[in-house]
């Protein structure tokens, strides 16, 4: 399999200039810097092999949720009218607001992406731990990672027995009575194997703190993208501040 | 090796569940723990370990008291269920966690994956996802992850539970292989049969026998008092039509 | 802008806290549970023609007290790591709106049970109150929120308000009946 240039990329250098990035982004509320913003999220989805289906495919969530609100937006007063259709009143504030949203929203999923197409989430956990996130959060973050994974894996399992003893015929309150079943049984057999998991761990020299097995080795290439990043970063926010 | 005096023990608000349990684990040899369901089994296996704290009586290995939840390198437990084990992203990640923890320097980590996967015969699973592994894969995967640490004594907690005959003669080869000294538990006599030269039987928190895994296996009266069947191949008539 | 970063800095100083009461050695415990809510939160329920799925907020902190933070905390970065939704911007002010909901519904949880632990019936009714006062503070909150940084969110508030007021109730009574069920097989979960 060949690699995708950003899987090349130094992880800390990667993940401290991708979330300024996106803080540069989120900060933005002019057309000409968010309209820069996501052409440059763009360029870094082309440019560094993200797969393109990939973030179209984690771009529809959201979309539909805008879609979902965009009536509630646009049905807000503001003080701009702009059109005046039969029934309802378009202003000018609400059209602004959904295209912020929407170009904000898609600039900061692609480099969102970006940061995690392919990425090893055990690397990335070591890179936030060097950049100084407490070990504490790291271990929580590691160990909840995959336990998410096989609870919705037990979630399929115990929704497919529901479903074999007709829970999806039932209707109204008892319908809610027994998907609270699922949930008690989920949690019930999740606190009895997160004594067991701990026990794992402090058996095996567990004091709190994770060790990884890696040593970081930045070349000069990630310097490099890293600082093109960090000047696109700067020029989105002098455009916010000067145009 | 492993020195059990006088253990007693009951859950807190329970029953006893151990009373007054004597024996004397031999370097080197393999001994069998059997009983029926909830005779106290896995609750022995913790109490060695020091996850559960004894009422009465001292658990020494090699020479050293084992203390409550205090970490002993020299002792390992294999859980009943490998998810309660292998937490990590990878397995690479799962096989390095107990030797980091103790200390180990990070350019010896590789070797000591790598030397603990090919004592299972699987370095392959080095950079797969526990998520993605089969059961047996990942008994094996969770058994490599104990051997990293290079413990003396190792306590297997039904370890052919839920694994096909292929996978089970793969756990099998592997004991056989092992110089490490094994207290196995198991209702899977004919697994103990080909791996043990002891056993040991408790049942209502007592040892009712102790000694040379096929004498007491072939003892019907006593088997049967304790809810246990002979196991097949001990029993003459077929032991010709398999000849 | 000013509000976002002072969700940051809350979201911050919070997890500091709850990082802090959450002892080295219940963290691998606090990952576990706290995948499991994420997971229990997934979970539809059909009310009349629409299904929703819960915040479990309540749930989640009548159990784990103030270590519901830091699993609060996991549970919303996997939630933008795995799913990608929610901005980024307001990540910070939903975090700490959250975390403080759940820091009110533990303390008065804990205070109103005092000294009443065999009432079962009782701490269930308790809990569903308290977990339907926790999820409709974390809406006023939100809203407010929304008003505050312009006229133009007012329509998203009151869409946001009305929704989340029939999920509170619908909040309040779940978390009663699981935390009475709860208090019959496992009531360690609940009373430690
Ligand atoms: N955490 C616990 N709290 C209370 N009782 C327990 C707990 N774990 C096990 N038991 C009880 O202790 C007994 C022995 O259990 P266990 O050691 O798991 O048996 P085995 O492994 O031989 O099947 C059972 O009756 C079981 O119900
Ligand atoms: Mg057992």
């Amino acid at each position: 399999m060949k690699k995708a240039p950003i899987q090349f990329w130094d992880y800390r250098w990667k993940l401290v200039s991708l979330v300024i990035l996106i803080f540069a982004i989120a900060y933005t509320g002019k057309p000409a810097a968010m309209i820069s913003g996501l052409a440059f999220s763009l360029l870094l989805t082309f440019f560094t092999g993200t797969n393109p289906g990939e973030a179209v495919k984690n771009l529809k969530t959201p979309l539909y949720l805008l879609l979902f609100m965009s009536p509630f937006i646009i049905l807000t007063p503001g003080r701009e009218l702009l059109w005046q259709l039969p029934v309802v009143k378009i202003y000018r504030e609400s059209l602004d607001l959904l295209f912020t949203i929407l170009l904000k929203s898609t600039s900061i999923i692609l480099i969102f992406n970006a940061l995690l197409y392919k990425a090893d989430l055990t690397r990335l956990m070591q890179a936030m731990k060097t950049v100084g996130i407490p070990g504490k959060l790291i271990s929580i973050l590691i160990s909840t990672y995959r336990y998410i994974f096989l609870y919705r894996k037990d979630l399929v399992k115990l929704s497919i027995a529901a479903k074999l003893r007709a829970h999806s015929k039932r209707r109204g309150f008892s319908h809610l009575l027994t998907s609270a079943d699922i949930m008690l049984t989920l949690l019930v057999r999740s606190y009895e194997q997160s004594e067991r998991v701990q026990a794992a761990m402090v058996m095996r020299g567990y004091r709190g703190e994770f060790y990884f097995a890696e040593k970081f080795k930045s070349k000069f290439s990630d310097k490099i993208i890293s600082l093109v990043v960090l000047m696109a970063a700067t020029g989105i926010i002098l455009m916010e501040n000067l145009c | 090796m492993l020195n059990i005096d006088n253990i007693s023990f009951a859950y807190p608000g329970g029953n006893p569940i151990l009373k007054e349990i004597n024996l004397t684990l031999v370097k080197g040899e393999n001994t069998a723990l059997v009983g029926p369901n909830g005779s106290g089994k896995t609750t022995l296996f913790l109490l060695c370990c020091g996850i559960l704290k004894e009422q009465a009586g001292k658990i020494e290995v090699d020479g050293k008291f084992i203390q409550h939840k205090k970490f002993n390198s020299k002792i390992s437990y294999l859980f009943q269920s490998p998810d309660d084990q292998l937490f990590s992203s990878t397995i690479f990640d799962d096989v390095a966690f107990g030797p980091l923890n103790m200390g180990v320097e990070k350019k010896d980590i590789h070797g000591i994956v790598r030397e603990a996967l090919k004592r299972v015969n699987s370095e392959k699973l080095s950079d797969k996802s526990s998520f993605h592994l089969s059961g047996g894969e990942k008994r094996i995967a969770a058994i490599a992850s104990l051997l990293s640490m290079n413990p003396e004594v190792l306590l297997f907690d039904e370890p052919t539970a839920n694994l096909d005959s292929r996978n089970k003669r793969k756990v099998i080869e592997l004991i056989q292989c092992m110089d490490e000294t094994l207290f196995i538990s198991s209702h899977d006599l004919e697994f103990l049969l080909e791996t043990c030269g002891r056993v040991i039987v408790i049942d209502e928190g007592r040892i009712v026998a102790d000694g040379p895994i096929r004498e007491i296996m072939s003892d019907e009266e006593l088997m049967k008092r304790h809810g246990l069947e002979k196991p097949h191949s001990l029993i003459p008539h077929q032991e010709r039509h398999h000849y | 802008m000013s509000i976002c970063l002072a969700g940051y800095v809350g979201t911050v100083a919070l997890t500091a806290l709850g990082l802090k009461k959450t002892e080295q050695e219940n963290i691998p415990a606090v990952a576990v549970m706290g995948a499991a809510f994420f997971t229990a939160s997934l979970i539809h329920f059909r009310i009349g023609v629409t299904s929703v799925h819960l915040t479990l907020l309540g749930l989640t902190a009548i159990i784990l007290g103030v270590k519901a933070i830091p699993a609060i905390l996991a549970g919303l970065f996997f939630q933008a790591v795995l799913f990608q939704h929610g901005g980024i911007s307001t990540l910070g002010v939903n975090a700490m709106i959250m975390m403080t909901s759940a820091l009110f519904c533990h303390y008065s949880f804990t205070l109103l049970i005092k000294g009443k632990h065999n009432k079962s019936l009782y701490i269930s009714f308790v809990a569903g109150g308290v977990t339907l006062l926790t999820v409709l503070l974390a809406t006023v909150m939100t809203s407010s929120l929304l008003i505050l940084s312009g006229d133009e969110f007012k329509g998203l508030a009151l869409l946001f308000s009305v929704s989340n007021g029939t999920l509170a109730l619908i909040e309040g009574v779940l978390t009663g009946i699981i935390i009475n069920r709860l208090l019959k097989i496992k009531p360690e979960m609940v009373l430690s």
